[in-house]
């Protein structure tokens, strides 16, 4: 019975450590703890003996050669910033494709029923999302954790020091761009969504039964690449504001050259001449009576209207900022001098 | 009123450094664990048994302790001693203590 105790404290302790190590930290310990006590202790005495030790998660960890975490308290912060932002992205991208499954699937039973289905499978989803961002971020701070303790890295560069926002200045606001990061995530995956896996299901209805599909799809994996590249450039551009918080010159040359190059990619898309397949407009013209070149040319305008829409759009967002831009380094020059 | 357990965290701090001190000085000759334990509380030095013996382990893995265990007795024990390295660290930080006693003494002493 007494040694049985003994024996199982000291397992307790031995267990959480390095298996090399094992062996000999147990005849330690075994040593130690028989010198605490007289000879045939009672179970009082051996209990006593053992409390005084401490718990063995403690010693075990007393017995660590180094401190180990997951995450650092040096990345702690860093590490629930990113999770937030990701879990909320993640979370909003399981609902959005839940709604847009929802919406392709054609309604066979009670409607109800469907709706209930719906919501179901997208708590579902998002419930799943959470699980997989979660897991997804700590694995890469956990890599990050790891990496740095290897290089032990107490390194850091003067360089390396944010800069200082200076008063009343362009500062960026950290809100709008983790909003701008998750709605711009969002809509973008989303749309490549649509582009990549649901192109063939938008088109022309009859009572439930798709007639003819609306996009021309041998442009469309090209321009799926050419989205997915333009969600990675927006990515980074505001990861560079976040970082940065304040407009500088590099983050407002960044910003124009990703506005200017999205709304070329935007445009370019909605002007390609056979995007639509000719088929989409007579399928509608032989069900309304209007000829399909009166059609194809009312899209037609609604989308050059779309593509000047775009290109005033992204030339106000620029001009402003960089005019604030301006404005700003004016003042700041004069009240240097 | 401070905390009791901020008043507590302080005085650990405040004595961590100097157990290693005290441990290194009491291993000129040969010690194991327990007896080791009972010269330093002997000593008033209070270290807790749990502290000690990974303490002893972990100087001896930096290569400033040496052991051997004794298996002639009844039951083996593990006895440790300074090696060269250790002394000669145990020497420097003698001085070094030294230095800090003076140092504080000359800061503490503008407070009285």
């Amino acid at each position: 019975m007494m040694k049985d105790m003994i024996e199982r404290y000291i397992y307790a302790v031995v267990r959480r450590l390095p298996e090399q190590s094992q062996e000999e930290i147990k005849n330690e310990l075994r040593s130690n703890i028989y010198d605490m006590l007289q000879e045939n202790p009672t179970d009082q005495q051996i209990e006593a003996a053992l409390l005084e030790l401490g718990s063995p998660r403690d010693l075990a960890v007393k017995y660590q050669p180094k401190e180990r975490f997951v995450v650092s308290p040096r990345y702690y912060d860093d590490y629930l910033y990113t999770l937030k932002i990701v879990a909320i992205i993640f979370a909003l991208i399981s609902v959005a494709s839940g709604l847009i499954e929802a919406v392709f699937t054609p309604i066979t039973s009670d409607l109800f029923e469907k709706i209930v289905e719906i919501i179901a499978s997208i708590f579902a989803n998002a419930f799943q999302s959470l699980f997989t961002s979660f897991a997804l971020v700590t694995l890469v701070f956990w890599i990050i954790e790891q990496v740095n303790l290897k290089k032990g890295s107490c390194e850091w560069k003067i360089a390396d020091l944010p800069e200082l926002p200076k008063p009343n200045t362009l500062k960026i606001s950290r809100t709008e761009v983790i909003l701008e990061i998750i709605f711009g995530t969002v809509f973008s995956v989303i749309w490549i969504m649509i582009l990549s896996q649901y192109h063939e299901m938008i088109g022309y209805y009859v009572e439930g039964e798709l007639i003819e599909t609306f996009f021309n799809p041998m442009y469309l994996p090209t321009y799926v690449v050419l989205f997915i590249i333009s969600l990675g450039v927006s990515l980074f551009v505001s990861a560079l504001k976040l970082i940065k918080g304040q407009y500088t010159p590099g983050i407002a040359i960044a910003y124009t050259i990703y506005e200017v190059l999205n709304a070329v990619l935007v445009i370019s898309f909605l002007t390609i001449p056979d995007l639509i397949r000719p088929e989409f407009f007579t399928a509608i013209s032989l069900d309304s009576g209007v000829a399909a070149d009166v059609i194809a040319s009312g899209v037609q305008t609604g989308f050059t209207v779309l593509t000047v829409f775009i290109a005033i759009a992204t030339t106000i967002g620029l001009i402003s900022t960089w005019v604030k831009m301006i404005r700003f380094e004016k003042r700041t020059i004069s009240l240097k001098k | 009123m401070i905390d009791a357990n901020v008043i507590e965290n302080l005085l650990v701090e405040l004595r961590r450094g100097t157990q290693i001190l005290a441990v290194l000085s009491q291993l000129t000759t040969t010690q194991y664990g327990y007896s080791l334990l009972q010269t330093l509380e002997s000593k008033n030095i209070g270290i807790e048994a749990g502290t000690l013996y990974p303490l002893l382990r972990r100087l001896e893995s930096q290569g400033l302790l040496q052991s051997e265990w004794d298996t002639q007795e009844a039951r083996p024990r593990k006895y440790y001693q300074l090696s060269e390295d250790g002394k000669e660290l145990f020497q420097r930080l003698k001085k070094e203590w030294t230095k800090i006693q003076n140092e504080m003494k000359a800061v503490l002493g503008e407070n009285e």
